[in-house]
């Protein structure tokens, strides 16, 4: 729980030495309260003193690394519920879970490695491979296969007996796995396994109420780098079992739920599985793992984790440049649109369904939409000009005629000042006109 | 040890009940006192309702293949689409009337509102009727439907800043059905139509907030934030003009995505089309349900079919 500013005093030397950049050490501590200074600052504070604040200051929800090198990530380091209230922070990540009696194995490894999807400068992928049972043998084989399928992910071991996992992990210890399931059986020997190689630990327990005595007994074993795995229930009780961790933890600073949270997004019916994934992409899922992956299937996943965790205050954008759609030539239309995403996105969509081949060009606007773009002065008869001189679209077309979006028409005059070899054809006020615009290209650019 | 109990949240608002359809096809949505999904907190006496989306034209040049293949029997006649989307388990059918639009048929406001009365009175349940988006024929339009339709408790989609005087006074006041008030996903500009909804006096409980709507991957993120926002202040801060339910045509959304429509030829590693697509339809409706949707129009029945499972498990 944080602590007031009088608390903190409490712990301070009190000798007012001003070391600390501050007149009093009263004064500090309130700076401290309020999290606008390091504990570091007064060089005159007792160690158990600087424990105790710097566990106060913590994060409410711990951030966990998993994997090395380029497949490593992080998950964890929420600090609120609803996204609108500052921003999500870290992507979950999309996992297959292997059973190690899966027959289907070796096909879904092949799934899982096909999926690599760039949507907007970000490649999504199956960020880990889990293998999942109770007996040396068949783990250790899963293991193996798992390994030779040769995925960009990370992996996780998970089994309810620790020599199951031990035996298995010198297999794949260089790549850093999540082990598991410190239960309330094991969680003696599991925590041992994963403090000597460094690991991430699953913790599981039936309830989150089990679940929160049992980290406490873990953290009385000081390891702290876990993640809550509550076993798997109906899909309404373990919303509410995600629900109440996360409240917990966000609202409450209960530091044994301050953990990220393991999802089990399980289901022979692929659709009700991608329904298990998107409430756990939504509501408080860090960790997704999946008993079988699709290409298709996994493209409205990832659209939507990009979607709800761009941060609020920065809309999402794309690069500027040229993009040409549907392989165009050098009579083919030239567009001009903002490098705002949600437009792009809109008026891409329009040009392909229009299946006129065309050239899209996207100045740097400032990541806004068309009419804010133009209010705020990011996007001008200047910059345009200036864009389409230096992009290189000059010597990728003869026909120089380019679209100019309905909504900023005011730009005309300028524009044909600064490109006088175009000629300025005024598009749609909105996106959907554009197939009708597009067919019409050949009248209108004359 | 302390011992660690749930924090649950007490709310002081409560969504309104809104009932649709009338005698024995009638059914009721709204009411909770919580946050979407949260049945742990209070008390959710409706489950969310599906509605099948059906046209005034044949859309075969303009739908995906796997959309259309499901309907294809059924597409000229809108008397039949709408028999099938009840056997395949819509709790509604929504009629959208497409071909009203000036660039597609113009079909007359007497034609649309005959179609409309036709389609209500061949099934047994409630029927939404939805604009084509154009606003000087929807204004039209919807008032001879909502006049056709009267005493039939339908959700006439939409009104919105443009049009709510005449759809609004029609729908909501005159002959007896539901209007949808539509804004641009935001919650002031939802606030703003649903007061002026009620200053022309159409009473709350015949009002439904349609928050403006995009597919997942396409501003989604604006949407279910919006939502979440008119949620938080109706619940939490018990806004009395938030705190009607929500409707979502989402299907059209959807089905215009590339995810969903680029033909296997086009896109060989993406694979079946059907899958990718009844999985973005399914996908998005989720994601409204857990941002609060109570009715949303879909378009393919194995999306309808999933979705209301999730709904009977997770409510």
């Amino acid at each position: 729980m944080a602590l007031s500013g009088l608390e903190i005093f409490k712990l301070l030397p009190k000798t007012n030495c001003k070391e600390c950049g501050f007149p009093t050490c009263l004064a500090f501590a309130m700076k401290l309260a309020a999290a606008g200074v390091e504990v570091d600052k007064c060089p005159h504070m007792s160690d158990a003193a600087k424990e105790t604040l710097g566990e106060a200051s913590a994060p409410p929800q711990k951030t966990v690394t998993i994997g090395a090198g380029d497949n490593a990530f992080t998950i964890g380091g929420e600090v609120v519920l609803m996204r609108h209230e500052k921003s999500f922070i870290s992507r979950p990540i999309f996992a297959l879970g292997l059973d190690e009696n899966d027959a289907d194995a070796d096909a879904k490894l092949a799934r899982a490695k096909e999926i690599k999807y760039d949507r907007i400068g970000e490649i999504m992928k199956i960020g880990l491979v889990a293998v999942m049972g109770n007996d040396t043998a068949k783990f250790g084989a899963m293991v193996d296969k798992a390994a030779a399928a040769g995925l960009e992910a990370a992996c996780a071991l998970l089994s309810d007996n620790v020599d199951v996992v031990k035996a298995a992990l010198p297999k794949v210890a260089a790549a850093k796995p999540l082990v598991g399931y410190a239960t309330e059986a094991n969680y003696e020997a599991a925590v041992a396994m994963a403090k000597e190689a460094g690991l991430a630990l699953a913790v599981k327990a039936d309830t989150v109420e089990a679940l929160h005595d049992l980290v406490e007994k873990i953290h009385a074993l000081d390891y702290k780098n876990l993640v809550l795995f509550p076993a798997p229930k109906s899909m309404k009780e373990e919303l509410a079992d995600r629900v109440a961790i996360s409240r917990a933890a966000l609202k409450q600073t209960v530091r044994p739920l301050g953990y990220p949270t393991m999802v089990c997004a399980c289901d022979e019916d692929q659709y009700m599985r991608g329904v298990k994934a998107t409430l756990a992409v939504l509501k408080y899922g860090a960790l997704i793992i999946m008993n079988d992956v699709s290409y298709g299937t996994m493209l409205p996943l990832f659209a939507l984790r990009q979607n709800i965790f761009t941060d609020p205050q920065k809309p999402m954008r794309v690069e500027p440049g040229i993009y040409p759609i549907g392989n165009p030539g050098p009579e083919s239309p030239v567009l001009v649109t903002v490098d705002f995403a949600l437009t792009y996105f809109i008026v891409a969509g329009e040009i392909e369904k229009s299946k006129v081949p065309t050239w899209l060009l996207i100045p740097d606007a400032g990541g806004l939409s068309v009419l804010t773009a133009w209010a705020a002065g990011k996007l001008s008869g200047s910059s345009i000009t200036q864009f389409v001189k230096e992009c290189g679209i000059c010597d990728k077309v003869t026909r120089k005629a380019i679209e100019l979006p309905g909504k900023v028409a005011v730009l005309k005059g300028e524009l044909e000042d600064g490109l006088s070899d175009w000629k300025i054809v005024i598009g749609p006020d909105e996106a959907i006109d554009l197939p009708k615009f597009l067919k019409a290209w050949d009248e209108v650019s004359k | 040890m302390l011992a660690f109990t749930r924090p649950l949240d007490k709310n002081s608002g409560k969504i309104r009940e809104v009932e649709l359809g009338t005698g024995d096809s009638k059914i009721v949505i709204g009411g909770e006192n919580v946050l979407p999904l949260y049945g742990f907190d209070g008390e959710i006496p409706n489950k969310p309702v599906v509605a099948m989306e059906i046209l005034d034209m044949d859309p075969k040049d303009e739908w995906p293949e796997a959309c259309y293949a499901p309907i294809a029997a059924v597409a000229a006649d809108p008397v039949a689409w709408a028999k099938l989307a009840v056997e395949k388990g819509a709790d509604v059918v929504c009629l959208h009337l497409l071909n009203t639009h000036p660039d597609r048929g113009n079909t007359p406001a007497a034609d649309a509102a005959a179609l409309a009365k036709q389609v209500a009175d061949a099934i047994n349940v409630p029927l939404m009727v939805e604009g084509c988006g154009h606003n000087e024929r929807d204004a039209e339009v919807l008032p001879k439907v909502a006049e056709a339709l009267e005493g039939k408790n339908a959700l006439i989609i939409a009104a919105n800043e443009h049009t709510y005087k005449a759809v609004g006074a029609a729908a909501g006041l005159a002959y007896g059905n539901v209007v949808a008030a539509e804004s641009a996903v935001d919650i002031n500009l939802a606030k703003q139509l649903n007061i002026l909804l009620t200053q022309l006096g159409v009473k709350e409980e015949r009002i439904i907030i349609h928050p403006g709507c995009a597919a997942v991957g396409y501003g989604f993120e604006y949407v279910y934030s919006a939502m979440e926002r008119i949620r938080a202040a109706a619940i939490q801060q018990n806004d009395k003009t938030l705190q009607m339910p929500f409707v979502l045509p989402y299907g059209q959304e959807s089905w215009r995505t590339k995810e969903a429509s680029a033909p296997v030829d086009e896109m060989p590693a993406w694979g079946d089309q059907e899958a990718r697509g009844v999985m973005m339809e399914v996908c998005g409706a989720i994601s409204l349900l857990a941002a609060g949707a109570h009715a949303l129009v879909l378009r393919h029945p194995s999306s309808i079919a999933t979705v209301k499972k999730a709904i009977v498990e997770l409510i």
